[in-house]
């Protein structure tokens, strides 16, 4: 399937990746799945953000899933969560092209201390939507000709991202973004080892 | 002393579990919109009823499932041992019926592979027991836990036949099809239900030529949908299917794009076509409605040939758009030898329905000169720049006949 999960904006802080902006289409989970759907992918993208050097570009596999990450030098990031078969290519152009609007509305000194309250941006929702056909960002690709597919670092696991020492089920339990209930369904969706796990 | 107390014990598990299958039962009667139903993974009882509804979708936590769902196993099952004179007097008794549908309900909804229970349905089905509106409800909501289920497809074939066509709601069909295709990869029972509902209902080819593209391209690796749409294309060729204003040009514009991808200029219009598609062809064996369908189901497959490619310029290869566009390219040199052979008469039958029409076009094909005709002789031409794989399968299918490099020899 080609699918757009979510895309979400953060700023990289010296200690942890503060969440400026998101959205997410989550209507292919099961209902009463979403909500834990969404805290997992909230979750993924903080950590990815908080293990990706500043300019540097990254396409994290885990499961069916693409975590793909782009993090500015000057310390803006994106993370845009697809299907495998999504084009990589396609999803760092739009990276690069969300970061370039938001910087362009919303401006730098906000940042730091934004939260999703307070920051205005509110494209996100509309390119999820219009985005999930890859075919509309052909004219995106064709302007960025300079994006270099050789620069992303591709990595096969979320694991493979973590610094040394680091585990992720101690990171899940140890995480207070997560509520109970998708601390259980992390635990049983890695015992049975369902389709339906994110992380 | 120890016993009583696991007799208690297992008494209050059957309160418990009567409960929670009464609580999902008064779901059932509350909310006749109910969408979906699933699990949910909890462990722990945190007593409060596990039964959770929102916004017509039902969950029930997984903690207790397991023991839920023997109580209604057990329960079921002791109710088909009785003897029919049992079952009677205990019926009477108590109104069972709906008692034994409720059951039913949880008992299919967990796990929804026992064909006996979807047996017993159908014979309370068939002494007027259970409504077959909410039947087909039921096994709609089976599908959206286990997308899979041909049981639940099976059973819906089932209801459908005490009912006349015009009453079924076929789109409501398709779409169920649709969305179990969506949830599930490969999913055999729901393409082959879809085909069911080509085959029963109403001529539906035209909006489900517009649907089935839409699911290909963004379910680009599932070749279940390819096939179907190769099922489509077939069947619109046997119906004579054509747009009603077949004359206009626009209709035939990526037949035309095709010819030009194979050197071949053509005038657009109908009458220039058919000469170079169909020069040595006997006019008057055919008719001019086989001829417009030929033209229009030639360019829809020509656009699938051309979306494979652009499926490909975007997505790298794939087995499926190769496959898919083999699978175009094949129609469109097969009906092209038929109508010129004369194979075609005016009751085209889908390749695959006779061994001996299969022969017969294969024959043809070994016979046929493709160097008379300019068409098939420019795609033979190009065809063969494709690698030699492809050339393999060009001699296998088409009778290309390209000379074919000495394989290797295997000792």
């Amino acid at each position: 399937m080609v699918k757009l999960f979510a895309l979400s904006v953060f700023f990289k802080g010296a200690s942890e990746a503060r969440i400026l902006k998101t959205a997410s289409d989550l209507q292919s989970f099961s209902f009463f799945q979403r909500s834990t759907v969404n805290e997992f992918m909230t979750f993924a993208s903080k950590t990815i953000v908080e293990r990706t050097q500043p300019a540097l570009r990254q396409s994290v596999k885990q499961d069916a899933y693409m975590c793909h990450v782009y993090v500015r030098a000057d310390n803006l990031a994106g993370v845009l969560i697809a299907d495998h078969e999504y084009p990589h290519r396609v999803a760092h152009t739009l990276i690069t092209k969300i970061l370039d609007d938001f910087t362009a509305k919303v401006s730098a000194d906000q940042w730091p201390n934004g939260t999703e309250a307070t920051i205005a941006f509110d494209l996100l929702p509309a390119f999820l939507s219009k985005y999930q056909n890859p075919v509309e960002a052909d004219p995106l690709t064709k302007m960025q000709n300079d994006l270099d597919e050789t620069t992303i670092i591709l990595k096969n696991t979320i694991e493979a991202v973590l610094e040394r020492g680091e585990k992720l089920d101690d990171m899940v339990n140890k995480s207070e973004k997560l509520s109970i209930q998708s601390k259980a369904f992390y635990k049983t969706a890695k015992k049975t080892n369902s389709c339906c796990s994110f992380t | 002393m120890e016993e009583d107390m696991e007799v208690d014990l297992n008494n209050e598990k059957r309160v418990l579990c009567e409960k929670i299958i009464r609580d999902i039962n008064a779901v059932f009667v509350k909310d006749a919109d109910l969408a979906s139903f699933e699990i949910i993974p909890k462990e722990t009882n945190c007593n409060k009823s596990p039964v959770v509804h929102v916004e017509h979708n039902l969950g029930l936590e997984s903690w207790c499932a397991q023991h839920v769902y023997d109580h209604a196993h057990r329960t079921l099952i002791l109710h088909r041992r009785q003897t029919l004179q049992q079952q009677l007097r205990t019926l009477q008794q108590q109104q069972q019926s709906d008692a034994l549908a409720k059951y039913l309900n949880v008992a299919l909804l967990i796990n929804p592979d026992v064909t006996t229970f979807w047996h017993i349905r159908r014979q309370l089905v068939q002494k007027n027991r259970l409504s077959i509106n909410k039947e087909l409800q039921f096994s709609a909501l089976v599908l959206s836990i286990k997308p899979k289920s041909n049981e639940a497809f099976a059973y819906r074939r089932w209801l459908y036949s005490f009912q006349s066509a015009d009453a079924i709601d076929w789109p409501n069909e398709i779409s169920i099809c649709e969305r179990s295709a969506d949830r599930c990869a490969s999913n055999y029972h729901a393409w082959s239900h879809r085909q069911w509902v080509l085959r029963s209902g109403p001529c539906l080819l035209q909006s489900e030529l517009l649907r089935t593209e839409k699911f290909l391209r963004k379910h680009i690796s599932d070749y279940s949908c390819y096939h179907y749409r190769q099922v489509l294309l077939a069947r619109a060729y046997e119906l004579c299917f054509f747009m009603p204003n077949g004359e206009s040009q626009p209709q035939l514009a990526s037949l035309l794009d095709l010819l030009a991808e194979y050197g071949l200029s053509c005038e657009p219009n109908t009458e220039a076509l058919i000469q170079l598609l169909l020069p040595n062809m006997n006019r008057s064996a055919v008719s001019g409605q086989r001829l417009r369908s030929f033209l229009y189901c030639c360019n829809v497959a020509a656009y699938d040939m051309r979306l494979c490619l652009e499926q490909r310029a975007l997505y790298g290869p794939r087995d499926c758009f190769e496959l898919h566009r083999r699978a175009a390219l094949k129609f469109i040199v097969d009906q092209c030898v038929r109508l010129q052979t004369g194979l075609a008469d005016e009751h085209y039958q889908l390749p695959a329905h006779t061994a001996a029409a299969a022969n017969e076009l294969q024959s043809q094909l070994n016979k046929f000169d493709y160097g008379r005709h300019p068409f098939l002789e420019a795609v033979r031409q190009a065809e063969s720049a494709l690698g030699c794989k492809h050339q393999r399968w060009c001699n296998l299918h088409l009778q290309f006949a390209y000379p074919v490099p000495e394989a290797p020899q295997r000792n």
